[in-house]
């Protein structure tokens, strides 16, 4: 992995957490974090899957332990980092990693998000519990990063080659 | 930025604040309900705009406006040359 590559994934993860302590949406009962999901779509793109996901968990690892997100920072935000970086593989679209993002984060993370709350939280919820609050959080995020990464493309920066 | 990618933005951000405007009515009814189970409740849940309780259903209900002018813009400008017909 080469330095430049490193230092942007660090940068990704710089803005992930600090952007999550400062921008929040609330939905309801509870909160969404978009920055994430930004941040998740353009570490896609430029990383690839195996980096959007590093980075995620980073991000979820510092914010779990500075005590500014949950656990369910790991799946809310892995599950569709990953699923972001397949989408832009298999189709070199950004729109494309976008879509990968909202289905990740919006519709499985929010179901895995529950067996996972249950386990690792002792709280019970119902299926679709986490449902409107990743759905809303991961559409703010994929939006926020296909319209930051349609300028970031026209930059042309050197990651993205 | 395309005339399609316009309107998919503002189609995202018009049905988020579709979607917190909804989550904030069903918090809502869920504080009514709880107050139903301790004896003493209000007739109706006490209302309170969620235009003004969560200023993002207003940022993100305006925001999705531009992009639609732009998006209908874009048509204007196109259209004459694409279809000469027209003119």
């Amino acid at each position: 992995m080469r330095i430049q590559q490193l230092t942007w994934m660090a940068m990704l993860v710089a803005i992930a957490v600090v952007g999550s302590m400062f921008i929040s949406i609330p939905t309801g009962v509870a909160r969404a974090y978009p920055i994430q999901h930004m941040v998740n779509v353009i570490a896609a793109v430029t990383v690839g899957p195996i980096g959007a996901v590093l980075v995620a968990f980073v991000t979820g690892l510092i914010r779990v332990m500075t005590g500014t997100g949950s656990l369910l920072a790991f799946p809310g935000g892995m599950i569709g980092a990953f699923l972001a970086g397949i989408f832009f593989v298999r189709t070199n679209r950004v729109y494309a990693a976008a879509l990968g993002e909202i289905i990740g984060t919006g519709v499985i993370a929010s179901l895995i998000a529950v067996p996972y709350a249950k386990l690792l939280m002792g709280s019970t919820f119902g299926a679709f519990f986490f449902f409107p609050a990743f759905l809303a959080s991961s559409l703010t995020g994929a939006l926020l990063g296909w319209l930051v990464l349609s300028r970031i493309k026209q930059l042309r920066p050197s990651v993205l080659k | 930025m395309s005339r399609f990618n316009q309107l998919v933005a503002g189609g995202i951000l018009l049905f988020l604040s579709g979607l917190l405007y909804k989550l904030e009515r069903i918090a809502l009814y869920i504080r009514w309900y709880a107050e139903i189970s301790t004896g003493s409740w209000l007739e109706k849940p006490s209302f309170v705009d969620p235009f003004l309780q969560n200023w993002f259903v207003t940022l993100f209900l305006f925001a999705a406006i531009p992009f639609f002018l732009a998006a209908m813009n874009v048509t204007q400008k196109i259209s004459p040359s694409e279809n000469p017909t027209d003119s």
